[in-house]
């Protein structure tokens, strides 16, 4: 499985990655920015993108946006804090897959990741 | 004129959760701690039907051990920069929790992060909100609500 992950945070990069890496997914590419993360989505095949919500410039809800103008199927995990789960009704009618909310834990990113048949 | 005052147990269990996932570490209500005159300043703005800052106070011991462990390097790794991205990130999901326990509709702003170079300024002309101070590994820590609001 090859991950497209998205987020500004270089902190929450390494601890989702780790997390990714202990449930056997290995094949992480890391976007620091919106901007890039279409670009190399545009530039290459992934089988899921997580990203962040709340960055600058660009949103994960434009990340989202981005991905889906070019990949109408892919499944797209955003991650967000407790207090913008309201947000989560924008990021639905986008096309967001599902959800998760910081803090999470290794279990969780698990029951999402089965949740779409991608093998961990 | 809006007074919120944010539920001291709603707001320690937040603490206590975030603690707990990214750190796997407990804390410990304190009632009164030495004020740490150096360390980071993380900050979360908040926007709309509350209007107001998060405030995430940890002593510079703190900061360091922690994002060492968030990043599972040596702490003689650790640059400045990446002492301040770990602690923004922790006030971000603070600043989340507390969203959720405010009148919305509330934003969120992205976090930031200073260095004081002597204890927090006392909170003038702002409603204190919330306030929890605290232990973790013995070091001290404070999270303050600010209500932009004046009481």
């Amino acid at each position: 499985m090859r991950v497209l992950l998205v987020d500004d945070s270089g902190t929450m990069r390494t601890i989702i990655r780790r997390s990714l890496r202990a449930l056997g997914v290995d094949d992480v590419v890391e976007a620091s920015d919106g901007l890039q993360a279409i670009e190399l989505f545009a530039a290459s095949e992934f089988d899921l993108v997580l990203t962040d919500w709340n960055m600058p410039e660009k949103t994960g809800l434009d990340v989202l946006l981005g991905i889906r103008s070019l990949n109408k199927t892919i499944p797209v995990i955003m991650i967000t804090t407790e207090g913008e789960k309201d947000r989560v009704l924008d990021a639905i009618k986008a096309g967001v897959s599902d959800y998760l909310i910081k803090p999470f834990t290794g279990a969780t990113l698990a029951q999402k990741l089965q949740r779409f048949a991608l093998p961990v | 004129m809006i007074s919120t005052s944010i539920v001291d147990e709603q707001f320690w269990e937040l603490i206590e959760t975030i603690w707990s996932t990214m750190l796997n570490l407990p804390v410990l209500r304190a009632r009164a701690l030495a004020h740490e005159s150096s360390g980071p300043a993380a900050s979360v703005r908040l926007h709309g039907a509350f209007r107001g800052v998060v405030q995430f106070l940890p002593s510079e011991r703190f900061a360091r051990r922690a994002t060492a462990r968030m990043l599972d390097v040596p702490e003689d790794s650790l640059t400045s920069a990446d002492v301040d991205d770990a602690m923004g990130e922790l006030c971000n999901m603070l600043g989340g929790g507390v969203k959720s326990l405010v009148p919305g509709p509330t934003g969120l702003s992205l976090p930031s992060v200073s260095r004081r170079s002597r204890p927090a300024p006392s909170v003038q002309r702002r409603q204190v909100a919330a306030e929890l101070r605290f232990t973790c590994e013995g070091e001290p820590l404070e999270v303050r609500v600010l209500n932009d609001q004046v009481a």
